[in-house]
């Protein structure tokens, strides 16, 4: 009995065909992954615009000190002697976003609140994200015992309504600006946990991870080129996002009054400040309001950009 | 190494896995699947050793047991004489150091991250051989013999076709010059002309190296292409074990008789007038394999005695091994065989 199906005939008549040069240009040299990630993100106009609205928040909060009360007027002023003149101002050249009851100056009090909404946005995030890694990890790697502890209290915490789950644990530990890193931080981590070890559990089972095995490797470097490379940008993209949510829930605590203290602004107590008078000096509330949907909205866009970038399959799209 | 000690020596190999999953899995339930169940094989060096099946029959289970990647429930492995159960993790290491893997999926074997220049010369890295500059010549030397160009030493995997990156996946496991490659199923992604090519490389290969292959495939046709010895494996057991010529010219065993006459011969007259063996059912659980022989569900020829007693796996020929109680050459009897 014979099986004519000769490989080798075959192999001639395709071998021409198959196997055509990858790409026409030969000339790109050694490239970086973050390298060829940071061009792709470049081709993106809305991560661009969210990346320079976003080193313009950070820029102006943080040379607050050198310019605003100068130029603007401290945002804790209250001077009594020209607090009636000054109060509650429409928008002009001297106060862009007009002045509030006291007679402070709502573009200053924005700009002081940027730096609370950006501290807490990164701190509390920083916090979600460690805890989250940490315990993420525990899970995918002990797996067995570990994972079902570790997941099933993920569970618990996104079980609660997180906002009000906050809320508790400030009524707690008391209001102030450390508490809300702390109530925001901790209470991040199981979506983190969980973005994080679904991605070291399908990084994990892959072939190379195996192959890595085969050839002797040994954990640590398994670990290090293997399995972190691989994982680690759902973790940044994440955490791009969530620092949006964290300003948010920030704002939503300071206006109802269990965040920042006044007089120190926040985006919230503003907003807090300028609803009672919504119908008649409208900018009080508009203007704290925009700094919010600008800067959470330029971090999802970025997240978003950086999700794109990060995905080495999309080539050079 | 003795004259005839085989290059690795497989000995009543089993693999069960428990059924479901998490912390509890395997605590109450005493169910296991059993993915090997009592396989005894040898290569010698230089060597190409054929593993076919249908899937989930085994085929890549033996593999991963035999290089430690799962380590087998029951039975020995001996490389170069030595038992790989009990070495030591550092004799573990430089034993990994002869043996190879080349994976099945050229898309999932190489990491995204990395170019294949790093993924090319990881095993010297992890071995601690060369320096820099000699690993990237040696990477440089490699592509070539693959048939890829050293230019591209610093691109990533997903710039390069399947055919392509299954090179790279035999770059890296040739750069240490190992004695024994397993490759499970090295071909089976790719496409028909493309598998030609891989199988051409690894011949070639073969001949300037000297390495043994065990080569898991499904494709009886590749299978032939390539290899000295073929052993026919069914539901975590061993069918039938001779060199090619004689497995294809006078197969005893009914599923190898079933199997060869599956391979389609591009011949329409010769096709036409074939007798087919085709098969009844799907094959079994093996988390409930049948009760003596394995394959007396499906098999043509069984009767009661099949159901009742396991086949021993008897030396039929010189050399030619079976595992049927009424192992007979080619063809079987033609009321048995549907058109």
């Amino acid at each position: 009995m014979q099986y004519p199906l000769d490989l080798d005939t075959r192999a001639d008549e395709c071998a021409a065909a198959a196997e055509a040069p990858v790409n026409a240009e030969d000339s790109n040299p050694s490239r970086t992954l973050w390298g060829d990630a940071f061009k792709r993100l470049k081709k993106n106009r809305l991560a661009i615009f969210a990346i320079i609205w976003i080193l313009f928040v950070v820029v102006v909060a943080a040379t607050a000190d050198l310019w605003v009360p100068q130029v603007l007027g401290a945002p804790n002023a209250s001077d009594t002697a020209t607090m009636v003149m000054n109060s509650r101002l429409a928008p002009s050249l001297q106060h862009p976003f007009g002045t509030d009851t006291l007679g402070r100056d709502v573009l200053s009090r924005v700009i002081y609140g940027a730096r609370i909404s950006l501290t807490v946005g990164i701190v509390a995030t920083g916090i979600s994200t460690i805890i989250g890694l940490v315990l993420g990890a525990i899970a995918a790697y002990y797996g067995g015992l570990w994972d079902t502890i570790i997941m099933r209290l993920a569970d618990i915490f996104l079980a609660f309504p997180y906002t009000l789950f906050v809320i508790a644990m400030i009524a707690v530990i008391g209001n102030g600006i450390q508490n809300v890193f702390i109530a925001i931080g901790i209470l991040g981590w199981p979506s983190i946990a969980r973005v994080f070890r679904s991605a070291i559990l399908s990084v994990k089972e892959s072939d190379y991870v195996d192959a890595a095995r085969s050839m002797g490797a040994s954990d640590v470097r398994i670990i290090a080129r293997h399995i972190f490379p691989n994982s680690v940008a759902s973790i940044v993209v994440y955490a791009t996002m969530n620092i949006g949510g964290a300003i948010l829930t920030e704002s939503a605590l300071s206006f109802l009054g269990l965040g920042v203290i006044p007089p120190d602004p926040s985006w919230g107590t503003l907003i807090q400040e300028g609803q009672k008078f919504l119908q008649t000096e409208p900018w009080l509330m508009i203007m704290p309001g925009l700094a919010i949907l600008t800067t959470v909205l330029a971090f999802t866009l970025l997240g978003d950009g950086l999700r794109d970038a990060l995905d080495v399959k999309m080539k050079d799209a | 190494m003795a004259e005839n000690t085989p290059l690795l020596k497989v000995e009543h190999l089993y693999k069960e896995f428990p059924t479901g999953s998490g912390f509890l899995a395997g605590k109450f339930s005493k169910k296991v699947v059993s993915a090997v169940n009592d396989i005894s094989f040898e290569i010698h060096a230089g060597e190409t050793f054929g593993l076919v099946g249908e899937s989930g029959c085994g085929k890549s289970t033996t593999g991963r047991a035999i290089m430690h990647l799962d380590p087998p429930t029951s039975g020995k492995v001996y490389f170069e004489g030595r038992d790989v159960s009990k070495m030591s993790k550092k004799e573990l290491k430089d034993m990994r150091r002869e043996m190879q893997f080349i994976f099945q999926d050229p898309y999932a074997s190489l990491n995204p991250r990395m170019t294949i220049g790093e993924i090319i010369s990881e095993p010297m890295v992890i071995h601690g051989i060369g320096t820099p500059e000699e690993r990237i010549e040696r990477v440089r030397e490699l592509l070539d013999v693959v048939g890829l160009n050293p230019e591209h030493i610093n691109r990533y995997p997903h710039e390069f076709s399947g055919g392509q990156r299954q090179r790279v996946g035999i770059a890296r496991s040739f750069i240490l010059r190992p004695k024994l490659i397993i490759c499970d199923e090295p071909v089976s992604a790719l496409d028909v002309s493309i598998q030609a090519q891989v199988l051409n490389l690894l011949k070639d290969l073969q001949k300037q190296y000297g390495t043994a292959y065990l080569f898991i495939a499904h494709d009886l046709s590749v299978v032939q292409h390539i290899s000295d010895r073929v052993a026919v494996m069914y539901l975590g057991k061993m069918v039938e074990l001779s060199d090619w010529k004689r497995l294809y010219a006078q197969p005893n065993h009914p599923y190898t008789q079933s199997l060869l006459s599956a391979v389609p011969i591009p011949d329409p007259d010769v096709q036409k007038s074939r007798k087919r063996i085709i098969l009844a059912g799907d094959p079994p659980s093996p988390i409930d394999p049948p009760t003596g022989c394995r394959f007396h569900t499906r098999c043509p020829i069984a009767q009661t005695r099949c159901s009742e007693e396991t086949p021993e796996f008897r030396e039929v020929e010189n050399g030619h091994f079976c595992a049927c109680h009424f192992a007979q050459p080619f063809p079987i009897k033609e009321t048995h065989i549907d058109l």
